[in-house]
């Protein structure tokens, strides 16, 4: 085709495109010129034969199933799960899983050195249980001859630990104090260092999921406990042992290895979910000019392309996608999230 | 009542309305299986394809906002799907599926005479149509399929595929040309399939 004319505008002028005056001189142009005409008619055979042939459509089942999907979906409708996926919802459970786990368990499966103190002195005075719950210990606290058994205990306390372990001489009770505290003197680990192995400084910024599963070690292991030891004793050096060694096993870092992001990103993702898509953007950034291609940077762009489209902001949203789009392993999800952004 | 466009019904969907998606549904569920058909030639992978574009559709409602046109978003999206199932696909052009007709629900003949022999006429210029395209490349193939079947403005084309009006018309004109050849080829005269074709 040489005819600039038609080169043009005879698609347009095929497709009904053209304004009048335009169609027009198109008409003439095809009246006067053989080899436009031959090109313009090839061209309609072909649009005549595909309207001949019409349109297959689906099987019927196709639009029920969409229709069974839009029922589930339906934006009107939250799911449970969607709703318990809130950040803020998500945040409270985890709060309040948390200080549940604390106040229930650690208070006394974990004591600070000051708790785990006292314990042994109550051992050496004869006292081998403590109260099962917080509330109980409230609750004989009103009695005068518990309150004053308790102060006659605290000035006891006051005196070095020496002096009340010489003054303890049954046998029988230095043997119940060995049983539960084989090796008294040793400082017992702090609470946070049961999760040394698995959580670490970076626990701070470690996305939910991460923390999600450092707040069920403690559970399962307490539950554990709560099943085969009603008295709740403390914990001896052994159990310790055992809890470290736990949490040092290679399944557990495997686990933990695959909820760990880097601490940058993690951070990105943190403020991403938060609604401070301007700054995670600029961590990711840093993170990526460094590693380029690295796994970890997919995940922040997606997730600041996220943050984005749930502000309306589409332009962004898309711009952040398609750099998570160049990094191979999120390749389909950014494609599958660019799919979902509106026009 | 005028009926309300593809844009209205989806806010209503949005809003929890079942019914106004149904109809979007209605509109659309043929338009996109039969794009997938023509670009894939399967109807198993041209259900599938519909059936994805919907439920994306469905998850992205609530960030849905009607600054553009929804036909043009799901067609965006079914030509993505319809990609990236070509990309996975090996290179050679597949044979259109012969029994895909037969899963789906053959349309009206558009020069409303739909007799026996009509319905048979138009299954095989399905057929031969289906052949010639399967013979494009992939983005001659949209670009035609887009505009000549889906009926959308060339701007609406360029829209969808990512690319300008220009390269567009140029794609549409070259799969045009080699259609022509191909269907000439395959004795489809203008007013139908030819004599021996049909024998």
């Amino acid at each position: 085709m040489k005819c600039k004319l038609c080169e043009d505008r005879l698609l347009e002028y095929l497709y009904g495109e053209l304004d009048e005056a335009d169609a027009d001189a198109m008409e003439r142009h095809l009246e006067a010129s053989e080899a436009c005409r031959r090109e313009y008619e090839g061209f309609a055979s072909v649009q005549d034969t595909v309207s001949k042939a019409g349109e297959e459509g689906p099987s019927p089942a196709l639009h029920t199933r969409i229709m069974g999907h839009a029922e589930e979906a339906r934006p009107g409708r939250r799911s449970l799960w969607a709703w318990m996926f809130r950040p803020a919802v998500t945040t409270a459970v985890i709060g309040a899983v948390a200080a549940g786990v604390y106040f229930t368990t650690l208070r006394h499966k974990s004591p600070s050195y000051l708790d785990e103190r006292i314990l042994s002195e109550e051992s050496l005075l004869g006292k081998s249980k403590r109260p099962s719950s917080p509330l109980s210990s409230i609750a004989k606290v009103d009695s005068p001859k518990k309150e004053a058994k308790d102060e006659a205990l605290l000035t006891r306390l006051s005196e070095p630990r020496e002096t009340i372990e010489q003054e303890a001489t049954a046998p029988e009770r230095l043997e119940s104090h060995k049983k539960s505290d084989p090796v008294p003197h040793a400082r017992p680990p702090k609470a946070k260092n049961r999760f040394m192995v698995v959580g670490s400084a970076d626990e701070e910024l470690a996305p939910v999921q991460a923390r999600k599963k450092l707040e069920a070690l403690p559970v399962e292991e307490d539950r554990a406990v709560a099943g085969g030891r009603q008295v709740d004793p403390p914990p001896t050096h052994e159990t310790r042992q055992e809890s470290m060694a736990l949490s040092a096993s290679p399944g557990r870092d495997l686990a933990y290895e695959e909820a760990t992001v880097p601490p940058a990103i993690a951070q990105a993702l943190n403020l991403a979910s938060e609604g401070h898509c301007m700054e995670a953007g600029k961590i990711v950034e840093t993170y990526t000019t460094e590693r380029p291609k690295e796994r970890a940077s997919g995940a922040g762009w997606l997730e600041v392309a996220r943050c984005h489209a749930k502000k309306g902001d589409t332009e962004a949203a898309r711009e952040m996608a398609e750099k998570a789009l160049e990094i191979p392993a999120y390749k389909s999800e950014a494609r599958a999230f660019l799919d979902t952004l509106p026009p | 009542m005028a009926e309300r466009s593809d844009e209205q019904l989806m806010l209503a969907f949005q809003k929890g309305d079942t019914r106004a998606f149904e109809m979007l549904l209605a509109r659309h569920e043929k338009g996109v299986y039969g794009f997938a058909l023509r670009m894939l030639g399967d109807s198993m992978l041209a259900e599938e394809v519909a059936q994805e574009s919907f439920l994306r559709i469905i998850q992205s409602a609530s960030r849905y906002r009607a600054k553009a046109s929804f036909r043009n978003y799901l067609y965006r999206i079914a030509r993505n799907l319809c990609v990236d199932l070509l990309r996975k696909r090996p290179r050679e052009p597949r044979t259109p599926d012969l029994d895909a007709g037969s899963a789906g629900t053959p349309e009206g003949i558009p020069d409303g005479n739909p007799g026996p022999e009509n319905n048979v006429e138009a299954a095989q210029l399905r057929l031969v149509i289906r052949r010639a395209l399967a013979t494009l490349p992939a983005d001659q193939r949209e670009a035609f399929l887009l505009k000549e079947v889906e009926g959308m403005k060339l701007q609406d084309v360029a829209a969808i595929t990512g690319t300008n009006l220009n390269t567009v018309k140029s794609r549409l004109r070259y799969a045009l040309m080699r259609l022509r050849e191909l269907l000439a080829q395959e004795g489809v005269k203008k007013h139908g399939i030819g004599k021996e074709m049909r024998s």
